[in-house]
């Protein structure tokens, strides 16, 4: 019994860590501001598209800041490695 | 003692499936990741950056914004699982359910103008067919594997201490929205 609680809570602490960690509401909030910065980078993004002549290289540093926001705060990637503390 | 033993057992895996469970699925990642920078690379390849001057922007944009928002519901519906928050992780679930099944109504949609302005047997039209159809399948198979937690989810198969489920297909659902960060420039931006 004792050693089936000890698993739960294991699984539960486990669990929690490969959502971000923190309170629900502190994740909420966290998710939120993530959502708010790819707006803001897709707009500027696509702003530059059509301003610029040739955006390649313009383009490409937010491309990789959307993708690593993306990997980093809602695919958890350094959880991975053991951090994921969020 | 034994009991001893196999609580360490217990405990061991507990903690090491899930990594386990994680490491197999980002590896997973890794080899979907080469399949579209193939087809990615192609497309620079086969037109360099031209694209056509009638490509729908608007419509491209709001598939965008569609599946950034789809992100954050599922990212939410992760939490709230992890909190045993079964309610809010049905909720979250649906919508991403329903905003994939919008991504997908638009690109169809979007392939209808597709076919007129540029068809599959012109350079860039096949990069493009070939890109928002290779992403395209993977949101179907998002939207199937959603389809099954919300079936399993009302009969309390998921929960604080069985997380992993969802949290497998909330990472599949963050992937796909990954590829298109990248794919969205590649076609209608650079």
């Amino acid at each position: 019994m004792t050693d089936d609680l000890d698993r739960q809570r294991v699984e539960e602490l486990i669990g929690a860590e490969a959502a971000g960690g923190g309170s629900l509401r502190s994740r909420q909030r966290l998710g939120l501001l993530v959502a708010v910065g790819l707006a803001v980078l897709t707009l500027v993004e696509y702003v530059i598209a059509v301003t610029v002549d040739d955006p390649l290289i313009w383009l490409l540093p937010f491309v990789i800041a959307k993708g690593a926001l993306i990997m980093e705060y809602f695919m958890h990637f350094s959880s991975l490695f053991g951090g994921g503390e969020h | 003692m034994a009991l001893t033993v196999e609580a360490a057992h217990a405990r061991a895996e507990a903690v090491y499936q899930p990594r386990a469970n994680r490491l197999g699925l980002w590896i997973f990642f890794a080899s979907e990741t080469f399949l579209f920078a193939a087809v990615i690379s192609a497309r620079f390849v086969t037109s360099g950056t031209d694209k056509p001057d009638d490509l729908n922007q608007a419509l491209a944009l709001g598939l965008t914004v569609v599946l950034l928002v789809s992100s954050v519901s599922a990212y939410l519906a992760e939490s709230s699982i992890a909190a045993d928050d079964r309610r809010g992780f049905m909720a979250y679930t649906r919508v991403t359910f329903v905003l994939g099944l919008v991504f997908l109504g638009a690109v169809m949609f979007e392939w209808r103008e597709a076919l007129e302005h540029f068809p599959p047997e012109t350079i860039y039209g096949s990069s493009f067919f070939a890109l928002v159809g290779l992403h395209a399948f993977h949101v179907l198979t998002g939207v199937l594997a959603l389809a099954v937690l919300l079936i399993l989810g009302p009969r309390g198969h998921f929960g604080a201490q069985n997380s992993w489920p969802v949290e497998g297909v909330v990472k599949y659902w963050h992937f796909v929205d990954l590829m298109w960060v990248v794919i969205y420039p590649t076609l209608y931006l650079f």
